[in-house]
């Protein structure tokens, strides 16, 4: 028994010994947080790296915002041998947070996917590191996430896009890995979310894929003063490798019920007798339901059940709650069908209908010879909502 | 003597077992092959426990009606003096190559994983050295520490479940992998011969665990216990990932840590993979010790230790050529697992045969 205890023990030592190979103080590192990626102009990239800044004028080493490192290089790799040998450290990248790829280095196909390779596994950057499609370079935008009079956290910023993403519905949450698998399956496309910079809108326009809208929330394409220059809302579609086309905020939240991954989030939609815009905050009632039928056209039909709270429920007047959830599904219905036709038009499936015509099948080889990405092309969906608005107009303050 | 290394009882046994059936299973080079034809792989897993439950019965089975103590007794009985001996060195041959497969397995992880700008041989420093130690302390040493560390270990093959479960899709699971069955047996044959080694050592070192009577029901115990994980960790692997993505991806149970997506478990995956690597090495050594039995039954040592030694660090070095990636070793590496389920089963079985043609014997 005492043999078996003192084994037990020296395996739990090699437990902590494993990350002793090699003492490493906290400012011999250049923790890399964010890395941008751009088309270069001498060579193929511009690979920017946000490292983070460590102060270390006290006892305790405390983080103290990033600086921004760029480098033109053929890849990846070389463009690291370049800056380090500009950098008072080597650069590490076990804590990178954030990926952000400009929008025309991922409309050429086959880019993307030759980043991630290498990327990967060479660089040990944690899968659950967030990505993102820059509208006006990567650099840019990282410039933009640094602000001069409040050094941020790149830590703390994924997690508050997080937290947006969950609270409005207007962004998709998308991990390095979920990219990478959703850009080489057959089933389904995949969607990057959007980041820009508040400088350009007038020139850069409201429209995305789907069309021009009153006021389409874009990243960085919002009229707003804040800290930050950078902003994110909406999402990329790809098709494979290739981004194909953008969606504003308020055709992700329409995107995002569809596939199930919306939880909540404020819509503005208008009244019925268009006396104005009602402010609903919306929330799955339950998953919706999607059935898809393989005939020639293939047909999917889509149900989603939703529930809203009015946030200002005098403005209904006559209209009753009944009316105005019909009128408001009725409305979701159509934008649902615009959005449809829109990624169906750019090839992009990432409704994921292709995960549904997957499950029909009994032979891989019957499978790949259908050729899903060919029938999608084709295929016809409608859209079933259902809009159930709790009645807060008839209730007193503390009822 | 020290072949008379003590005796353990029903939760070292069994918690021994069950650790070599799903170190020898699980970490085992991800064959493409077997994703060929769509996502197989918990399928195959299932029919493979069926067929190991029901090698591992005939074989006790014959084992008790000719009377044998263990193993080399029940080779030599039922093969004769010079059949049971080649069949001896047979399992022999196999438990070394089944203890170097997982320990390639943990080298490429830990190269792979946490010290990529480190040597195999470096890395291979901080673990085999324990495997050498165990595998010459023998049967008492690591059926306790087995069952000391077994819940821990069982955890942490429990966390890869659980951690991605909300990436889990069942369209991964489809297309039906329903259009050559004959693949899914042939894929299921080699993960029976996977899972053989552990029965093999339980019924070399039998007397050990207080005779083959005991050994069957411990081995049950294992099997059951051992092969449900299996399945269910297969199942886990197939809900995560794509057919198409399987054939290219290498250690996907490894991947399954690596699929959560944010939150206090940022390094977990590392720590993990220590655990694992202390059950394989506590499974591999079981191997060795148990081979290093048979081959002191067979040819007559009186001493566990040197030949414990001397197959370890065979295991090791085999283990360590294979990590050079050297052409030659690679194609050998190739046509050695493509052919290892003849060592594993055919010994066994043809000695099962043997002994259920011969006239039963009741008394040991």
């Amino acid at each position: 028994m005492k043999r078996a205890l003192f084994l037990v023990l020296a395996f739990l030592l090699a437990v902590p010994a494993g990350g002793c190979l090699k003492t490493n103080t906290v400012d011999e590192s250049g923790y890399v947080l964010a890395i941008g990626f751009d088309p270069g102009e001498t060579f193929a990239y511009r690979v920017s790296f946000a490292v983070q800044k460590i102060s270390t004028g006290s006892s305790e080493p405390s983080t103290d915002g990033f600086m921004l490192f760029s480098a033109e290089a053929e890849n990846l790799f070389q463009a690291i041998e370049t800056v380090s040998a500009n950098a008072p450290y080597q650069l590490s990248f076990v804590r990178t947070a954030m990926l952000i790829f400009d929008q025309k280095l991922l409309e050429d196909a086959g880019r993307l996917s030759s980043i991630m390779n290498t990327a990967m596994e060479r660089l040990r950057i944690r899968y659950n590191a967030n990505v993102f499609v820059a509208l006006d370079g990567a650099k840019k935008v990282l410039e933009g996430l640094n602000s001069q009079e409040s050094p941020q956290s790149i830590d703390k910023l994924q997690e508050h896009f997080l937290a947006y993403a969950r609270d409005t519905g207007m962004l998709p949450e998308v991990t390095f890995l979920m990219l990478y698998q959703g850009i080489r399956q057959p089933t389904s496309d995949a969607v990057i979310p959007l980041m820009g910079t508040n400088e350009d809108i007038r020139r850069l326009g409201t429209a995305d894929s789907v069309g021009e809208t009153d006021y389409a929330y874009l990243g960085g394409r919002t009229a707003t003063q804040t800290q930050l220059q950078t902003g994110v809302a909406g999402l990329g579609l790809m098709e494979a490798d290739r981004l194909v086309g953008i969606l504003s905020g308020q055709n992700t939240q329409l995107l995002l019920m569809a596939t199930g991954d919306f939880q909540t989030g404020d819509m503005q939609l208008p009244l019925p007798d268009g006396s104005g815009m009602a402010t609903a905050a919306v929330r799955m009632q339950r998953a919706p339901k999607t059935e898809l039928a393989l005939g020639e056209p293939p047909a999917a039909l889509v149900k989603i059940y939703l529930e809203a709270d009015l946030l200002h429920p005098e403005i209904l007047g006559n209209t009753s709650t009944d009316e105005l959830g019909a009128h408001f599904a009725h409305l979701l219905e159509q934008r649902l069908q615009a959005v449809f036709l829109t990624c169906r038009a750019l090839g992009s499936d990432v409704f994921g209908f292709g995960k549904l015509a997957v499950k029909k099948f009994s032979s891989v080889s019957e499978w790949e010879a259908y050729d899903w990405k060919a029938r999608f092309q084709g295929l016809e969906a409608r859209f079933e909502v259902s809009v159930v608005i709790q009645d807060y107009a008839s209730r007193k303050l503390f009822q | 003597m020290k072949l008379n290394e003590g005796r353990i009882g029903r939760q070292e046994a069994t918690s021994l077992a069950a650790m070599g059936v799903v170190a020898s299973t699980v970490f085992y080079p991800n064959a493409a092959e077997g994703y060929r034809y769509g996502n197989a792989s918990y399928v195959a897993a299932l029919l493979a426990f069926s067929m190991l439950f029901l090698l591992f019965f005939i074989t006790v089975r014959a084992m008790r009606r000719r009377g044998a103590a263990h193993l080399g007794a029940f080779l030599n009985d039922a093969l004769g003096g010079l059949f049971g001996r080649v069949a001896a060195l047979a399992v022999i041959l196999f438990l070394v190559i089944s203890a170097a497969i997982p320990l390639i397995q943990f080298q490429w992880l830990l190269k792979r994983f946490v010290f990529p700008d480190n040597l195999v041989a470096t890395i291979c420093l901080y673990f085999l050295p324990p495997m050498l130690l165990l595998a010459c302390m023998g049967l008492e040493t690591l059926g306790r520490t087995a069952r000391i560390l077994f819940w821990l270990l069982a955890i942490s093959f429990v966390l890869p479940m659980v951690i991605p479960a909300a990436s889990y899709e069942t369209y991964h699971l489809f297309p039906l992998p329903l259009e050559n069955p004959l693949a899914i047996v042939q894929s299921a044959v080699r993960m029976t011969a996977q899972g053989m080694p552990a029965m093999l050592a339980l019924l070399i070192y039998a007397d050990g665990v207080q005779g083959v009577r005991n050994a069957e029901k411990y081995g049950r115990i294992a099997l059951l216990g051992g092969g449900l994980l299996v399945v269910l960790l297969q199942l886990c692997i197939s809900l995560s990932f794509s057919y198409s993505d399987l054939q290219e991806i290498v250690s996907p149970l490894y991947r399954l840590l690596m699929l959560q997506r944010s939150g206090i478990n940022m390094r977990i995956d590392k720590l993990v993979l220590f655990l694992w690597i202390i059950m394989g090495l506590l499974a591999v050594s079981g191997y060795l010790y148990a081979a290093a039995l048979l081959l002191c039954r067979t040819t007559g040592i009186g001493d566990v230790r040197p030949p414990a030694l001397s197959i370890s660090a065979a295991a090791a070095t085999l283990a360590l050529l294979v990590s050079q990636n050297a052409e030659w070793t690679a194609t050998a590496a190739s046509a050695v697992r493509n052919n290892l389920y003849l060592l594993a089963l055919v010994p066994p079985l043809l000695a099962a045969v043997a002994a259920y043609l011969r006239k039963e014997r009741l008394a040991a």
